[in-house]
């Protein structure tokens, strides 16, 4: 009995120290002042205060290494919440755990901002259809096809319904597994393609003004900077991988979250480890057989699991090709400050360069 | 220590200025009511293990409706008699011990929820997620409606069978004699426990409805004797997990539908220590005494 007393005596005193330790430190809170905007994600985060430069107190209510697709929100959370001036999030399905509550806030007049309403249906979504070129076209001279593409917004939502059957008809270059792991309606992970967070921007602006009181002049001015340092990221990207021969250009990932950054850089996904996006699925053995096979005959030197993930699954197929190699990329938070993967623009080119360093 | 020196801001102040608060609070209670009463003949007949199995079968009532499109609180009360029903099936039709079936029953709805979900190639099914811990951070008019009804068609079955409950409980053969028919009973009780998880996985989850369903039920039955005082109890401690729960969500930044099952536990916990340091101070004095 007095070992049982003991025993559990022990536990409440971890469990007590824990809760001390967890009182001491408020998550992601940034020290500057200003109307508070909250984001889900880092991403957003950095994005939000990039384009308000200081003038707004920016929070992220999943902390940084966390998953944003099984977090779940704290009642502090919810109080913080409640408390902004505007919430801005993914959108597109991302938040998953998240999305119910986020819903709440916003029916009781929560100003929210979704990401993925404001990006154009030639980016967001599985119409691949007009922009799309095939993987083997070498260029990059799309952009100007994106402009004019602007306006297709509103024929891209009536249409979603009728996508899965024409997305075998788009993607008629493609191999025929390409069907089974190109995420189309299901990747939400949109902001790998610079472009889509560069058509959000002017969006995003103009919601910190209306809704967080920001001045419109300054915030235009973060804005235009911050859109020419994308740009410039972009840039670099596409240089970098113009450096990388177009069959090398391959990718097998730990799960749905390459599609955009592939259709903008021309890159084939060749493959997922995790065949849908969901947390409770496992990939089949035939399935890992399948993707093994292809690696192999491809010849496919790297293979790419994500920082918030376990690398388990990865790490287990690499095992089953000789010499290849994994490397873990960032997807859906930012690195720890001081990597160089701690912004959204320093994560998108680690990414890539990652990427081309591992399949080079 | 704030909730000692300052006790109106740590305990008051958070449900009094926010909505969300109370919302939540209301649903935990609500749950608590129908998870207690139900709980009690859980924990009195040592049914915990289907208490448990049952939290879990649901998932595969889950995924189907979620795959199909249609409710899927009603794919979960399906699957939930779908799996009571197979149980008490084999149970009565072969040799086997009733935790055998159970167990290959809850593997199997366990397996059939992970193997619908992965069929599900391309889609967007993380939603899944959310009934493994449940939202009570997102609870709307809705959510306490279904929770309310769940308390009430609780609370009001356990009121009704409470004879027939009480003498298949603690004695079989004799309900029979009485006319009491202790197998329709016990499957009636299996349906309450249907609607009680069913009501609750939305909002704590179909992981944590399990605690609630066994810790304070176990705590009040090492409090007090007699069955109608076990539900009060449990009522009680179970509202009280909730509100510490809660709290500590709210002041610490912890997940909120795991630290009210943690609270509940570690009541229990506390308890048991509690009893047994009581007891052995008595021993000691009754012992000096003798001597």
């Amino acid at each position: 009995m007095n070992k049982l007393i003991l025993g559990v005596t022990g536990l409440l005193v971890v469990l007590a120290s824990c809760g001390s330790d967890n009182s001491d430190q408020v998550a992601g809170v940034s020290q500057s002042s200003g109307p508070l905007v909250i984001a889900t994600t880092t991403i957003w985060a950095d994005v939000v205060e990039q384009v308000s430069c200081g003038q707004a107190n920016v929070e992220s209510i999943v902390p940084a290494g966390s998953d944003p697709h099984s977090f779940e929100p704290s009642l502090q959370d919810r109080g913080r919440l409640e408390e902004a001036t505007l919430i801005i999030r993914t959108g597109a399905g991302l938040e998953e755990a998240l999305g119910d509550t986020l819903d709440v806030v916003a029916d009781n007049g929560s100003p929210t901002f979704a990401v993925s309403d404001h990006i154009g249906a030639d980016l967001l979504g599985d119409d691949f259809g007009d922009g799309h070129q095939g993987h083997d076209d070498d260029g990059h001279e799309e952009e100007e096809g994106h402009e004019d593409e602007e306006g297709h917004d509103d024929d891209g939502h009536e249409d979603e319904g009728g996508h899965e059957g024409e997305e075998g008809d788009s993607h008629d270059g493609h191999k025929d597994d390409h069907d089974d792991h190109a995420h189309a309606d299901g990747d939400p992970h949109f902001w790998l393609n610079p472009l889509a967070v560069i058509e959000a921007l002017p969006h995003i602006a103009e919601a910190l003004v209306e809704h967080s009181g920001l001045d419109k002049e300054a915030t235009d001015e973060c804005l235009e900077r911050y859109r020419g340092e994308l740009e410039a990221v972009d840039g670099q990207i596409i240089e970098l991988v113009q450096g990388l021969p177009v069959e090398k250009r391959k990718l097998v990932t730990s799960h749905d979250a390459f599609s955009y950054f592939a259709e903008r850089y021309k890159f084939d996904v060749v493959g997922t480890v995790i065949p849908t996006a969901s947390t409770l699925a496992q990939p089949s053995a035939g399935h890992l057989d399948e993707l093994a096979d292809t690696i192999g005959e491809e010849q496919i030197s790297t293979i790419f699991a994500e920082s918030q993930h376990s690398t388990d699954d990865v790490d287990a197929l690499a095992e089953r090709v000789p010499g290849v190699e994994v490397v873990v990329l960032s997807v859906g938070t930012l690195g720890p400050p001081g990597t160089d993967a701690d912004s959204y623009a320093g994560l998108l080119l680690n990414n890539a360069e990652l990427i081309v360093e591992g399949l080079r | 220590m704030e909730f000692l020196t300052s006790p109106i801001d740590w305990w008051i102040e958070p449900f009094r200025d926010n909505d969300f608060m109370m919302n939540a609070l209301i649903a935990g209670l609500l749950t608590v009511v129908a998870t207690s009463v139900v709980g009690t003949w859980v924990v009195l007949r040592g049914m915990s293990f289907l208490g448990d199995a049952v939290a879990h079968g649901i998932l595969p009532g889950v995924a189907i409706a979620f795959v199909v499109g249609v409710n899927t609180s009603l794919g979960a009360f399906v699957a939930a008699i779908a799996m009571v029903g197979g149980i008490s099936l084999i149970k009565n039709h072969s040799p086997l011990p009733e935790d055998t079936s159970i167990g290959v029953f809850f593997v199997g709805f366990l397996a059939l929820a992970v193997v619908i979900m992965s069929s599900q190639s391309g889609s967007y099914s993380g939603d899944l997620n959310r009934f493994l811990f449940g939202s009570i951070t997102a609870i709307d008019d809705a959510d306490l409606v279904r929770q309310a009804l769940a308390a009430a068609v609780s609370v009001a079955g356990v009121v009704v069978f409470y004879r027939a409950f009480l003498v298949m409980t603690f004695d079989e053969t004799q309900a029979r004699l009485l006319g009491l028919r202790p197998r329709l009973a016990h499957l009636l009780l299996l349906v309450l426990l249907a609607v009680a998880i069913v009501a609750s996985f939305e909002t704590v989850g179909n992981v944590l409805v399990f605690a609630f369903l066994v810790a304070p039920p176990a705590t009040a039955t090492l409090l007090v004797r007699r069955v109608p005082a076990i539900m009060a109890t449990a009522v009680g401690v179970g509202a009280l997990a909730v509100v510490v729960g809660l709290l500590i969500s709210f002041h610490h930044d912890t997940a909120a539908g795991a630290t009210m099952a943690l609270a509940a536990v570690v009541m229990f916990l506390v308890t048991l220590v509690g009893q047994a340091a009581v007891k052995a101070a008595t021993t000691r004095r009754s012992i000096s005494m003798a001597h």
